[in-house]
């Protein structure tokens, strides 16, 4: 694990950022759940060949967005068909998607403001699963030298 | 090591979200299917309230039930053997749409630019057909229980709730099934006019002419689209005309019959 005593402000407000920005993009974004996800993939692209730290809080929140505009994109999508087209009914199975969408939703919610505060501090906040994919990424590439601050 | 968190940690968000998805799909289940065990009585008992409210707002005329036959229904029902069918009745709307439907009870409702848009009896009697397959398959009781709960309906026919009632009458003209209870009822619609030797190019005829007046949706759109597209309707009726072995026309002058119609609902 990497300690983030030593590093500068301005590297873990980027980090902290790349959490933050997303109550913005959402905001401009719903109900299209995509538009803070094409915002977390441009915030990528410009800060890419940045730190390793900035890196991995980075990708943690666009992997994250990722998962959950691909369950936001499905239960719009099937909304849709049920309510505005009623091409499909209104189930059990929807009722049990509808709810664990939501609740990915709050998780994802909670974990990133916990994430960007963690972030702001230079520490890091591993989410389930993709924060550990996100961390061998990003720390286990043997191949990349870690850079000292400038 | 490193590799066996991630698939720990994996196991655990899976089996979490699986297992609250898992169980409000066990513990919601009698809820959705609650329509099939909802009591008769208590369905004709909601079917009156919402045809009184009908009344009361507009007019309604009683054109056929298993006690009364119109003069002009007769030929018709002969033809339907509607007797035969779980139709309780059958009456004329005051409405400016090209539409039927049915009520909780068995009962059709007919609204009287729907006669006047048929060209034929078999046009007119196809869609009763269509209507009668809905009654057969109770989707109208499905589709009540998936928007109100089973307690305000009891409610409802507890005479404790006039605002659901009005409610439950509006959602009866603006609402439609499924697209799958749409086909459902198609389907049942051309095996019932085999059974009592119907032609069916009637039922086609009418799809296709409300295709040419509706709003011609595009064909991307047909997956989304709630009633199956005229096109395919249409498609669906031709290609079972094809088989049929013998069908015969209605016998009525179809002309007087929408006169006759139009002077009772004046």
């Amino acid at each position: 694990m990497v300690s983030g005593e030593n590093i500068p402000i301005r590297e873990r407000e980027d980090a902290m950022s790349a959490y933050l920005m997303m109550f913005a993009a959402a905001a401009v974004g719903l109900p299209l759940p995509t538009i803070n996800l094409v915002a977390a993939l441009i915030y990528w692209y410009l800060n890419r060949s940045k730190s390793r730290f900035i890196k991995f809080h980075i990708l943690q929140s666009l992997y994250s967005q990722i998962v959950t505009s691909f369950m936001n994109i499905v239960l719009i999508f099937w909304s849709v068909r049920i309510f505005l087209f009623k091409t499909l009914e209104f189930t059990d199975v929807y009722k049990g998607y509808l709810v664990i969408t939501l609740i990915a939703n709050m998780m994802y919610f909670v974990f990133s403001i916990v994430a960007a505060v963690k972030a702001r501090k230079g520490q890091f906040f591993y989410f389930m699963v993709i924060g550990q994919i996100t961390y061998q990424q990003v720390y286990d590439n043997k191949k990349e030298i870690e850079l000292p601050n400038s | 090591m490193k590799n066996r968190k991630v698939w720990f940690q994996l196991l655990v968000v899976v089996l979490f979200f699986g297992s609250i998805w898992g169980l409000i799909i066990v513990f919601t289940e009698d809820e959705d299917n609650a329509w099939k065990t909802w009591d008769h009585e208590m369905e004709s008992s909601l079917g009156n309230l919402i045809l009184e409210n009908y009344r009361l707002n507009g007019h309604l005329e009683l054109v056929w039930s298993e006690d009364f036959v119109h003069p002009d229904w007769v030929v018709l029902s002969k033809a339907l053997e509607i007797e035969e069918t779980d139709v309780s009745g059958i009456f004329l709307y005051d409405s400016e749409e090209i539409n039927a439907f049915t009520l909780p009870g068995n009962n059709i409702l007919i609204c009287l630019p729907l006669i006047e848009f048929a060209d034929t009896p078999e046009e007119f009697v196809g869609v009763i057909a269509h209507e009668i397959g809905h009654i057969h398959h109770r989707h109208i009781m499905k589709m009540i229980i998936q928007k109100f709960t089973i307690n305000a309906l009891i409610s409802v026919v507890a005479g404790q709730s006039s605002s659901s009632v009005i409610q439950l009458s509006e959602m009866m003209v603006s609402s439609s099934f499924s697209r799958d209870n749409e086909r459902e009822a198609d389907q049942f619609a051309l095996n019932f006019l085999t059974r009592n030797g119907i032609a069916k190019h009637g039922l086609a005829r009418f799809f296709e002419k409300l295709n040419a007046t509706e709003f011609n949706i595009p064909q991307w759109m047909s997956l989304l689209n709630s009633h199956p597209m005229h096109d395919d309707r249409v498609e669906l009726v031709r290609s079972f005309s094809a088989d049929t072995i013998s069908s015969k026309s209605i016998q009525m002058n179809w002309d007087e019959f929408q006169e006759r119609m139009s002077e009772l609902m004046e």
